[in-house]
């Protein structure tokens, strides 16, 4: 297959070009009534590989250029400007903005023509909101939250640090993802499968109203493979496996590959025979990855900085700075500037945010004790200025995100210990059966008032961990509920190996990537609830021509 | 900078014999297989297959903005359970029997057997239910003509033409685009982008009569875009399509640069010097070249489009299906005497869209829709009405859907064609009825995909229960005495089917090719997108319309000015 191959004018010629249509605006702007006060310009260049192999062959196979714009123009003061939240029925004008497609080409007049339409339009759009944040202001009542909009930053950043686009060579990983997928279709109990790599360069050039100007860029590689089947009783249930890379050349051979897609069609066939799990309360331990998943979803989406200033937020965490919210052995953190931890490539790791701030390690939890904030560049009380946690994707204003979410214990136990403590609690509750979750497939929270502040994390594979020593018994279809402050008061212990989930967050602000990193923890009673259900019969014939396995020994 | 792009080499690696005979026996073990106790039997059951290779284009005032080449594979399962009687078919909502599903890029007989396997298993399921949804809502009487109509299977493999490579199309793009930086004056120039969509290969078909077919499919569509803001905040464009089969069959590149130009330019000069219409017009209106044949394609045709509509489904979430927009009928005069209007699929065998056989494997036909001005005959596919229960080989779209008749190849001739003095002087006549001493001539109207780019909001609101049509690009007042001003700002109102009935002259005989949306809308959201659709038919002199001013929103003029652009600086990169 032959590929789009362009040869891009990057960077310099770029942020020239981006810088001085921001001044002309600037300066065409600042007759007006209302004017703004800050105006940031990104352009993502985004190259994009993806190669996917379904039915025991190629399903598709691409690769892609794009390059989008966004303009963050903000009217008003620092103090009060476009950005504001509105109340009540105003609350409907929302952020307008849209994805802005560039040229792939550096030619000056088209993009020009360009960011001047993407100037001007979220210029209009700021213009009219800050008329009505004022009316806002007037007709509502006091603010609970009081900081600025925006944090001032008088020095501006300047850097480059782009590296050369990655080579892919997806003619040489096409014979090894069309043997996984011969693989994992063949058992007969596979009804849908699909391996695929996708690796994406995405260059970003930065200007701002404060004579910023940066270049920097991410590098991302992710081989999946997933699996699923109808149990007879209509549930659908999957395994889904990623490998997340900086460097696409570091993804793992063939051999270990297919030793993965072997456990994966196991697990499935596991997971087609298992019974399916009921509504439970009662001692609980989450492997790793559950466990940062959890910390993902309890803690971090609640303490995203701008989270605080929503009227309509819960803030469940905004009076309790310097206070204990976590057993004193447990210290979280998120560092995006982490590359690489327990040797795995961690997915949130970056150089800058979306508001063009350098990336810092953000302290939350100390020694149990509640510290502090993801701060953009949106301050609240007590955090005036950004952490560097400002992210988005393309068509979106930046917020406060999670990066790399680091929780540690200080005190450990080996697996088995925990493993017991399982059995122990699940005995002192008078219990047949602890849970043990060891996989799960993402999760999702509330951290709003008008909904229950609570969390779900999506199990995909749970054992029920016997109080008596029989078997552990895989069980399926049950998904780990709660609330925050109630979940972490029943943190027993953790375990000595961290695990690292690699995944991608969606919140106000598009889609990001990110990490979490854990050890195995202990909870005395946590609570599971049962998954939604398909209600599809299983397929009415057996499955057509099934390819024949790939060879390699498991 | 260097492109290099290419359509891939797959469909030689493709064994389309293996994956027919695939596909072919898959239906068959589904047909004769898939059963539940107490549910109505399968009583036919198609697939339909695409296997393209496609080349999509973009780019703006010279610069490419997104191009990809990829395979597009495309399997459309079609379940029909009950009997021809009364099926699960034409009945409102989703989920009725009728699925597509993506199949591999580098397709084999094994794997597009799987993807079969699983889509017909989900129709299958889906046309029972959809059968009993329609069973509890529709009372089976005794006029009902039934819902489908078994054909004899066909059995063909057909060669397609030989089609030119894809590697011009970027620079065409770029060319095409950078054709339409002109000097926007004081109006704001806010748009110039070339679509070129080029896709080539085959499609497969095979039902449970036994019709196995295989034909060639190739279109390359380039459709050019401009839009500006007039110096009053009208919104104007106007946009240039090419469809053919492949890129040899373009016309020189010196014309289609040409053209584009010459639209740009032509706008640019409405926006910044058209009079803009100030009060409503009641009188005779002109339809000249392009916009002549736009009025016959948006309200004579949807009256000759006779696959009957869905029976709406009272569902929770309201009727659902129900369009009657054509509101086809035998008899019913159409247009003035002496007018004929026929559509032969086979007319023009090197358009794209042209086929000797269509979407449910029937024959292509000639038919005779109109004599005299009066419907003889409707664009039939297999689904049967009182009035007519056969096909005429005029099925079109149909993937995840019921296949509708639709128009391919469309000539609407008058009993005569007068010269363009004698229309002027018939226009006169009408003008005086009015004391006027001008008309209103149209040469051409908006067309909803150009206007919806950037902005899906601007898509025309098309009224379903009768014609509408785009509002004009600007119209033209003709004198008696020769002299023309350009007026903009208008809109049409009150269109009926009836005012083509009322055609006062016909005059120099035009044709066009147009893209129809698969679903039977008047055209789809994007540029490139719909079947290709070929249209002869004269300029038409319409007694009475009327038209009313559309006034500009000078709020959305530009706060910024624009940037100072040369077009050196619009389309040379540094």
């Amino acid at each position: 297959m032959l590929l789009l191959l362009v040869s891009l004018a990057l960077s310099a010629p770029l942020d020239d070009l981006l810088m001085s249509e921001l001044t002309r605006a600037e300066d065409a702007l600042s007759e007006r009534e209302r004017t703004p006060h800050y105006i940031a310009l990104q352009v993502e260049d985004r190259t994009e590989w993806d190669l996917q192999a379904r039915y025991g062959t190629v399903f598709s196979k691409r690769s892609d250029q794009v390059r989008y714009l966004d303009v963050d123009l903000r009217v008003g003061t620092p103090a009060l400007d476009s950005t504001h939240e509105l109340r009540g029925f105003s609350a409907l004008d929302g952020d307008t903005r849209r994805v802005t497609d560039l040229p792939l080409s550096n030619t000056p007049g088209v993009l020009r023509h360009a960011v001047w339409k993407a100037i001007d339009q979220q210029y209009r759009d700021a213009d009219e909101r800050i008329v009505l944040v004022r009316a806002n202001q007037q007709v509502k009542v006091e603010e609970e939250e009081t900081a600025p909009d925006f944090t001032v930053v008088p020095d501006p950043r300047i850097d480059d640090i782009v590296r050369d686009s990655p080579v892919i060579d997806l003619d040489a990983w096409q014979p090894i993802l069309v043997e996984i997928s011969q693989l994992l279709d063949s058992s007969e109990l596979v009804r849908a499968s699909s391996v695929d790599l996708g690796v994406e360069h995405v260059i970003k050039t930065f200007v701002d109203s404060e004579d910023s100007r940066l270049s920097h860029d991410w590098t991302h590689g992710r081989l999946s493979m997933t699996a699923s089947t109808t149990a007879d009783d209509g549930d659908v249930v999957g395994v889904y496996e990623a490998i997340d890379v900086h460097d696409p050349s570091s993804l793992p051979d063939r051999e270990a590959l297919l030793r993965t897609a072997r456990a994966v069609v196991e697990r499935v066939e596991a997971l087609h025979a298992a019974p399916r799990g009921e509504p439970y309360s009662g001692p609980v331990l989450l492997m790793g990855r559950a466990t940062g998943v959890f910390f993902h979803e309890v803690l971090g989406h609640r303490v995203e900085g701008h989270r605080q200033k929503r009227e309509d937020e819960g803030h469940t965490f905004a009076d309790h700075v310097g206070r204990s919210v976590l057993p004193e052995w447990i210290d979280v953190y998120d560092d995006p500037t982490i590359p690489v931890l327990a040797g795995t490539d961690l997915n949130g790791h970056y150089t800058y945010d979306d508001e063009g701030m350098r990336a810092q390690r953000a302290e939350i939890v100390e020694n149990g004790e509640f510290q502090g904030f993801l701060m953009g560049r949106s301050p609240i009380q007590g955090f005036d200025s950004s952490n560097g946690h400002g992210r988005r994707s393309v068509g979106n204003a930046p917020v406060s995100r999670m990066g790399n979410t680091i929780i540690e214990a200080s005190e450990t136990v080996p697996f088995e210990m925990l493993k017991q403590g399982l059995r122990d609690q699940a005995r002192e509750q008078d219990l047949e059966y602890g849970i043990l979750v060891e996989s799960i497939d993402g999760g999702f929270t509330l951290t709003g008032r008008q909904m229950p502040n609570a969390f779900n994390v999506r199990a995909s594979a749970s054992w029920r961990v016997f109080a008596d020593g029989r078997p552990d018994e895989l069980v399926r279809g049950i998904d780990l509920v709660g609330t925050p402050f109630g979940a972490f008061s029943s943190i027993i212990a953790a375990g000595e190996n961290p695990e690292v989930f690699n995944g991608f967050c969606g919140a106000e602000s598009g889609w990001v990537p990110v990490s979490a990193v854990a050890p195995p923890m202990l909870f005395e009673r946590l609570e599971f609830q049962l998954k939604e259900k398909a209600q599809e019969r299983p397929p009415l014939l057996a499955k057509p021509h099934p390819t024949t396995a790939a060879g390699g020994e498991s | 900078m260097m492109w290099l792009l290419a359509l891939t080499a797959m469909a030689a690696d493709l064994d389309l014999p293996g994956i027919t005979d695939a596909l072919a026996q898959e239906l068959q073990r589904n047909a004769t297989e898939l059963t539940l106790e107490g549910a109505p039997p399968i009583y036919f059951a198609r697939y339909r297959a695409l296997f393209m290779e496609q080349v999509d284009v973009r780019a703006r005032f010279g610069s490419v903005i997104r191009t990809s080449t990829s395979p597009y594979r495309t399997l459309a399962v079609e379940v029909r359970v009950g009997d021809q009687g009364f099926d699960n078919s034409g009945f409102g909502g989703w989920q009725n029997g009728f699925r597509t599903a993506s199949l591999p890029a580098y397709s084999t007989p094994e794997s597009v057997a799987t993807v079969a396997w699983g889509a017909t298993d989900r129709a299958y399921k889906e046309a029972i239910e959809q059968y009993a949804r329609k069973a509890a809502q529709v009372e089976r009487d005794d006029d009902h003509p039934g819902d489908y109509t078994l054909a004899e299977p066909i059995a063909a493999t057909l060669e397609g033409p030989s089609i030119g490579a894809a590697e011009p199309m970027v620079q065409l793009a770029e060319q095409l685009s950078a054709a339409m930086a002109v000097d926007p004056g004081t109006a704001v120039l806010e748009l110039g982008e070339v679509y070129v969509g080029f896709e080539t290969g085959s499609e497969v078909l095979v039902d449970t009569a036994g019709t196995r077919l295989i034909q060639p499919r190739s279109e390359l569509t380039v459709r050019a875009v401009f839009q500006v803001r007039a110096p009053d905040g009208q919104f104007l464009t106007d946009e240039r399509l090419w469809t053919v089969q492949g890129p040899e069959q373009l016309p020189p590149l010196a014309d289609m640069l040409a053209s584009t130009t010459q639209m740009a330019t032509s706008v640019v000069d409405i926006a910044n010097n058209a009079e803009v219409l100030d009060e409503e017009y009641v009188g005779p209106v002109l339809f000249e070249g392009e916009a002549a044949l736009d009025l016959l394609r948006y309200v004579l045709v949807p009256q000759l489009e006779g696959t009957p509509d869905d029976v709406p489904f009272d569902s929770f979430f309201g009727d659902l299906g129900s369009r009657a927009s054509g509101a086809a009928r035998l008899s019913r005069r159409v247009l003035p005497l002496g007018w004929t209007v026929d559509d032969n699929p086979l007319r023009m065998p090197d358009h794209p869209g042209s086929y000797r056989f269509d979407a449910e494997g029937t024959p292509a036909a000639a038919v005779t829709l109109v004599e005299d001005g009066i419907v003889q005959d409707l664009l039939m596919s297999r689904t049967p009405r009182p009035d007519i229960r056969e096909t005429n080989g005029h099925a079109r779209g149909g993937f995840g859907e019921r296949a509708r008749g639709r128009p391919v190849a469309v000539a609407v001739t008058p009993d005569r064609n007068d010269s363009v003095r004698k229309v002027s002087k018939k226009a006169r006549r009408l003008a005086n009825a009015y004391d006027r001493d001008w008309i209103f001539v149209v040469t051409s109207l908006q067309e909803p995909s150009a206007m919806a780019v950037g902005d899906y909001s601007r898509y025309p609101n098309f009224d379903p229960q009768q014609p509408s049509l785009p509002p004009p690009v600007a119209l033209i007042r003709r004198y008696q005495d020769g002299r023309e001003e350009t007026v903009r700002g208008a809109v049409f109102t009150g269109v009926q089917r009836f005012i083509l009935r009322d055609i006062a002259a016909a005059g120099t005989q035009r044709q066009t090719s147009y893209l129809i949306d698969g679903t039977g809308d008047p055209a789809g959201f994007t540029p490139t997108g719909g079947l290709p659709t070929w249209m002869s038919g004269p300029d038409v002199l319409i007694g009475e319309m009327e038209l009313v001013p559309t006034a500009g929103d000078p709020r959305s003029l530009p706060i910024v000015p624009a940037p100072t652009v040369t077009l050196h600086d619009l389309t040379t990169a540094p």
